[in-house]
């Protein structure tokens, strides 16, 4: 019995594969990393009572406090208003913060997934995106129950205020949803290597988070730069920043119940996947010597 | 089919035979060891104390080839580069230099249940870890029950694998692997994991494997287990191939070396010449060089230190040549300063050491524990034989005096 497929070949440039090869490798491995990704879910709420509910808790109370803090005592609500005739602010504030933490929670655990999987790279070969890519799928998952309680949310508005809170530009919530999901990975890749060498890089960046969440209109209106932001620099980042567009994006569609113009989706296409892209060749040009150790 | 013309040069590279299930083309592999780990970003960043990271040559120019279907084995001492060749096999690492052609499903197992997960289940782990290692679902499947058997683990396959002892989840791992029916098996160690019963399964499956046609590479301690199975053995010492060939000729001359210790080989740091122990030898009653279990073991050495040795520790212990097992360590710590030259004579009372090949070793460190500094090391062969009636089969005479009533 001869054995017909060429052989497999290791040379030092083995390590760093093309695009292609990168892909199908992942494909070869869809059913190890499905585990891994049920294995994230599983063992996450594992040892607590209230389970699952744990991932609602964290944005849940981050919606509260903004909404006190800015909505309520500095009342920032002011150009919060929709088209509708709706003026809530924590509704205003939802729509942005689930689409922010998604971003977060992407760029991040592929961070850490491909830090954490290292050690055991050394004795077990797989892709070395596998553990980062488990890690996102198990954390898009959990997004499911956070929209279901935002669609919750804004079903108990329209029964308080009367005012029709729900329409057809909420399909808007999933194609945005794989966007910010490439943006996040796309940005989590180009800083795993680097992060897996100097931990100071995920460091770095979670600081430089924080600044950029109160740069991107999410707790504020972006209608009310014009009045108040006069430095170019801050003003551009405001407006054009990729965060920026998928916010406002989220706010049309969900909020002010209006389609994304065509401009706002060609943007976030061409920057979503140009980030994850080009972050998945880079990570695949050195992610195999990182997983040597060096 | 067995024919194994090594490519001496990386020019010369034909395609490789088919027959050829592994073609290892002189590899070698280098590690960059960084001796500023403490520093991180910031001196990577300010460049201050960038000391160049230290080459390090794990592998150097290897070449072997496996036919497929038979059976290489790989030995050395640790560190002499076997796993870093086996993962380089695998994919795991890429070679520095050469290239390595593989036909060939490859099934790598480093470590028996590496990728567990605490918190699933056995059953669970099965399938992830079949997953991992190729195996389609429906196949999985199909094998559970098998796998299971051969785990021998009853209830607990279907509790948490955080629950297991060590050697329930090494049986797990073990039952998995051997049910993958893979074309090529790297396996590091795994057999010598575990209980004897346990290390029997391991080569009885080996066995079969062998027989069913899969091409086998093992890496293993128990040399009498690879003279039986390999159909070659690879010796390598400090990341080069010392010797590569028949089994039994090439573990003959292992053998040798580790009983000679490094003088036998002038790549260590320390050759003969300039080794502070000048001397090492047993002296048994009647003078001769054996040493017999049960009686009693004279051992003297002269040594030479170029410095003072600050609270010297001197050990000795004797290192079955097969397993590479210690036996016996008889410490003698010198609470003064070790100087000059002189000589040292040990009596072992009674040598409760079976019979067997052993190297006799003589260390003389600096300290003790985990702060000891290794001054000096020699090795003697030692031949020990049994006193007349006495048959020992066990590590150690206990010397246990029985009543039974």
């Amino acid at each position: 019995m001869a054995i017909e497929n060429p052989p497999i070949v290791f040379t030092a440039a083995s390590q760093q594969r093309n695009l292609v090869d990168s892909f199908r490798e992942v494909w070869e491995y869809r059913g190890y990393i499905g585990y891994l990704a049920k294995r994230e879910l599983r063992t996450n709420y594992l040892k607590t009572y209230l389970g699952w509910i744990w991932s609602l808790v964290e944005p849940l109370m981050t919606l509260a406090i903004y909404s006190l803090v800015f909505g309520y005592i500095l009342d920032t609500t002011r150009g919060a208003a929709s088209p509708t005739g709706l003026e809530n602010f924590p509704a205003f504030l939802f729509a942005a913060l689930v689409y922010w933490g998604f971003f977060r929670q992407t760029a991040n655990s592929t961070m850490v997934a491909f830090s954490g999987s290292l050690n055991l790279r050394k004795k077990l070969y797989f892709p070395p995106a596998a553990p980062s890519i488990a890690r996102v799928i198990s954390k898009t998952i959990e997004m499911v129950p956070e929209i279901l309680m935002l669609m919750a949310f804004y079903l108990l508005l329209w029964g308080i205020t009367g005012i029709r809170t729900v329409g057809p530009t909420w399909i808007i919530m999933a194609p945005l949803l794989v966007l910010v999901c490439l943006l996040g990975t796309g940005v989590g890749l180009w800083l795993a290597v680097p992060n897996s060498r100097f931990g100071d890089i995920g460091m770095l960046f979670n600081v430089f988070l924080r600044l950029y969440f109160y740069i991107t209109p999410i707790i504020w209106p972006l209608e009310i730069i014009d009045g108040r932001i006069t430095n170019p620099i801050i003003r551009g980042i405001a407006i054009w920043s990729p965060l920026t567009q998928v916010v406002e994006a989220a706010r049309d569609g969900i909020y002010r119940l209006q389609w994304p113009s065509l401009g706002t989706w060609l943007y976030l296409v061409v920057i979503s996947t140009g980030t994850f892209v080009t972050g998945w060749i880079r990570f695949h040009r050195s992610a195999g010597k990182a997983a040597e150790g060096q | 089919m067995t024919s194994t013309d090594l490519p001496q040069t990386v020019d010369n590279l034909a395609p490789a035979d088919p027959e050829i299930a592994i073609s290892v083309q002189n590899v070698s592999k280098m590690f960059e060891i960084r001796t500023d780990s403490g520093g991180g970003i910031k001196s990577a960043l300010t460049g201050f104390h960038r000391a160049k990271p230290k080459e390090f040559w794990a592998v150097k120019d290897v070449s072997v080839d496996v036919p497929r279907g038979s059976m290489l084995g790989i030995i050395g001492r640790n560190g002499s580069g076997k796993s870093t060749l086996l993962r380089q096999m695998c994919g795991i690492y890429s070679p520095t230099k050469g290239r390595i052609e593989v036909r060939g499903r490859i099934t790598a197992l480093l470590e028996l249940g590496a990728g567990f997960v605490p918190q699933l289940t056995g059953r669970e782990n099965v399938y992830m870890n079949s997953a991992v290692l190729g195996i389609p679902r429906e196949r999985t499947e199909a094998i559970m029950g098998e796998v299971a058997e051969l785990a021998d683990i009853g209830d607990f396959f279907d509790n948490p694998v955080e629950t297991y002892s060590s050697g329930m989840r090494a049986r797990l791992g073990f039952a998995v692997s051997v049910h993958l029916e893979p074309d090529i098996l790297l396996a590091d160690e795994i057999i010598s994991v575990g209980d004897v019963s346990f290390s029997k399964n391991g080569i009885k499956h080996m066995t079969r494997m062998r027989k069913e046609g899969v091409t086998i590479v093992l890496v293993a301690h128990g040399l009498a287990i690879m003279e039986r199975l390999c159909d070659q053995v690879l010796w390598l010492h400090a990341g080069e191939a010392q010797l590569l060939g028949e089994p039994r000729d090439v573990i003959r001359e292992y053998r040798d070396f580790m009983t000679m210790g490094d003088e036998a080989l002038p790549t260590e740091d320390q050759s003969a010449s300039d080794n502070p122990i000048t001397h090492l030898e047993i002296s048994s009653d009647d003078g001769i060089e054996y040493g017999y279990t049960g009686a009693p073991l004279s051992v003297h050495a002269a040594y030479d230190l170029p410095e003072p040795v600050e609270d010297a520790h001197l050990s000795i212990r004797f290192i079955a040549q097969d397993t590479e097992v210690f036996l016996g360590s008889a410490d003698q710590a010198i609470n003064q300063r070790l100087e000059g030259r002189g000589t040292i004579d040990v009596l072992v009372p009674i040598l409760a050491v079976p019979p067997g090949q052993y190297a006799l070793e003589l260390d003389i460190t600096e300290g003790t524990g985990r702060d000891a500094v290794s001054i000096a090391s020699r090795r003697t062969r030692v031949p020990i034989r049994p006193l007349e009636e006495i048959t020992l089969r066990d590590f150690v005479d206990l010397g246990a005096d029985w009543r039974i009533h």
